[in-house]
């Protein structure tokens, strides 16, 4: 199957985006390569206020290399990165963004408060410090010193480390890795309160839930290219098949041979049958002609992580 | 009818001043090196409480009048600088960047200058307090003779070594792998400084030692301190401040091109 190059400036068009206002950020055909390995391959992508953009892969499919190009952490080897038009190695170009970074350990002999204080001296207007640490669920531990934290409550404080700034752009690398659900489910509220200001979140992630629940586009990244992008919904509807699920009096060989049909199982949960199809519609107007008894009937769409899967799987 | 989100301009962004930055952040570091344990015991506790056993205590009066206490104080400064220098600025680069928490420095509004010209300022500081507490120990415990203005030059050429040993501490962090840069400090500070004279006089050492100790940037800063106090071996004080001075130039010019090695 030949790759469909898709370039995030037309999806985004296609969203309606680049109409109204001009990107936050953008990497605009930047390639990276570490050695012989190809971490993005002329990779463009353009982030609009209010948008939550995740970047799904694999391991080593480039999302880290494309969110330290956005923080001016890293140079492009040819191409360009910009934050509101400027480029971020600038250190006054970071002025309205904030990050959460994968650290292995924070000074820990700097209490919380200190950190956060710290951090929000960076910035012309930062976020006041009560409504932080509410977004942040910091008010038991601004005293504690940072190596007294557990694993969750160091992420909450990274996460407010990114949040002091009340930054206008929000970069997360893997926010919720080792949260508890409480506060992963706390995270994307405060993600969703940020956009509906009209912040613009850039989040990578492995966790598809997560993607699922959060974003308001996906782009999806194998081996340095875009595989492909959209709205969650848009992904899993454009991926391979969906599976129609129903009682019927129908043969399981009947089923095989039906066009459109690509395999017929039963469902183990519920002894229904378990059609794969690419075209549910036209399956079920035959199944529904041939058979009068068919019922308990529904069509599932792919799940996000059946999608990505069939996406990204290394072509055989 | 226009969106609210119509097309975005981009204002220039007016940031916080880099000054204040800078106080801020070197008043964070020196908090968080006042905390660490370690770094105390390495600077402060290990030169103050050797010399006050080895050389405070030493009344003895060596060959050609040179009062050992106060001979040894020089040395004892020359090791507490250079400790606060490896230690307060190498090392602490190092676990940050071990740790990534450079990274996240860097995607902040920060320059990354002032992040680093921070560690140096703190580092500098508690070089400078350690050479005070060795002073006040010669003095007190140690019936050393030490004027005023010998005090404040031993002082000032603390803040001269803490940029070359500085210098010398950041380019081990940025080249040497993480986990073997503690280590590498460990291995460099104790024996140059034995081998450089800066706690037994060279003197007493063996032959090949009294050759190469000269090469050694540790000597230099000694002499100089035995040159306020009066005992440097003969030769111009000129050779040693150039000594260190092209030797502090080579470090910092090849930190340059190793932090651009790095962020890349």
């Amino acid at each position: 199957m030949a790759t469909i190059k898709y370039n995030s400036v037309s999806t985004a068009g296609e969203l309606g985006l680049a109409a109204r206002s001009k990107p936050v950020a953008e990497l605009s055909d930047v390639t990276m390569r570490y050695g012989a390995a190809l971490a993005l391959d002329h990779f463009s992508i353009a982030l609009y206020p209010g948008e939550v953009v995740g970047l799904l892969g694999p391991n080593g499919a480039g999302k880290s290399t494309a969110v330290n190009l956005f923080l001016g952490l890293r140079s492009p080897q040819s191409g360009k990165a910009s934050l509101f038009g400027r480029d971020p190695r600038v250190a006054s170009s970071r002025g309205r963004i904030g990050a959460m970074l994968q650290v292995g350990g924070v000074p820990a002999e700097m209490k919380v408060i200190e950190h956060l204080e710290l951090f929000r001296s960076y910035y012309v207007s930062p976020m006041p410090l009560a409504e932080l640490v509410r977004f942040a669920d910091l008010a038991q531990l601004l005293d504690r010193r940072f190596g007294r934290l557990s694993g969750g409550e160091k992420q909450r404080a990274l996460f407010a480390l990114a949040l002091a700034g009340d930054p206008d752009v929000l970069f997360l690398d893997e926010p919720t890795v080792g949260m508890d659900i409480t506060t992963r489910r706390s995270l994307w509220a405060v993600v969703r309160a940020l956009s509906a200001r009209g912040k613009t979140v850039f989040l990578t992630t492995h966790y598809l839930e997560e993607a699922d629940a959060l974003t308001t586009r996906i782009v999806i990244i194998n081996k340095g290219r875009i595989v492909r992008e959209g709205t969650p919904d848009q992904i899993k509807r454009l991926s391979a098949t969906r599976l129609v699920r129903c009682k019927t009096a129908l043969s399981i060989d009947a089923l095989r041979s039906m066009p459109g049909v690509l395999s017929a199982a039963v469902d183990s949960t519920d002894g229904r049958m378990a059609l794969e199809t690419i075209e549910p519609e036209e399956l079920l107007r035959d199944l529904l002609l041939q058979d009068r008894t068919l019922c308990d009937f529904e069509v599932v769409t792919r799940s996000l992580e059946e999608a990505f899967i069939s996406l990204t799987a290394p072509v055989a | 009818m226009s969106d609210a989100t119509s097309a975005i301009d981009y204002p220039l962004y007016e940031g916080v001043s880099t000054t204040i930055m800078l106080a801020k952040e070197t008043m964070h570091e020196f908090v968080k090196l006042l905390r660490r344990r370690q770094f105390a015991i390495a600077t402060k506790l290990m030169p103050v409480t050797l010399y006050a056993v080895f050389g405070a205590s030493n009344h003895a009066t060596g060959q050609h009048g040179v009062q050992m206490a106060r001979y040894m104080l020089a040395g004892y400064a020359s090791f507490g600088v250079i400790a606060a220098s490896l230690y307060g600025i190498g090392l602490n680069l190092a676990m940050e960047r071990a740790q990534n928490w450079i990274d996240l420095k860097r995607s902040s509004p920060l320059p990354f200058s002032a992040y680093l010209l921070a560690k140096a300022i703190t580092a500098t500081a508690f070089g400078a307090l350690t050479v005070l507490l060795l002073q006040l120990v010669a003095v007190t415990y140690g019936h050393v003779y030490l004027t005023g203005q010998e005090a404040i030059e031993m002082i000032g050429v603390s803040l001269a070594g803490s940029v070359v040993f500085g210098a010398m501490g950041i380019l081990i962090a940025l080249v040497v792998p993480s986990n073997a840069t503690h280590s590498v400090f460990n291995f460099i500070h104790l024996p140059m400084a034995f081998l450089s004279g800066l706690w037994v006089p060279l003197g007493s050492l063996p032959h090949w030692v009294q050759v190469t100790a000269p090469y050694l940037p540790a000597y230099h800063l000694a002499q100089i301190m035995l040159g306020i106090l009066g005992y440097a071996q003969p030769g111009s004080m000129g050779f040693h401040w150039l000594y260190l001075g092209v030797f502090g130039g080579v470090l910092l010019f090849l930190s340059r091109i190793a932090l651009r090695v790095t962020n890349k």
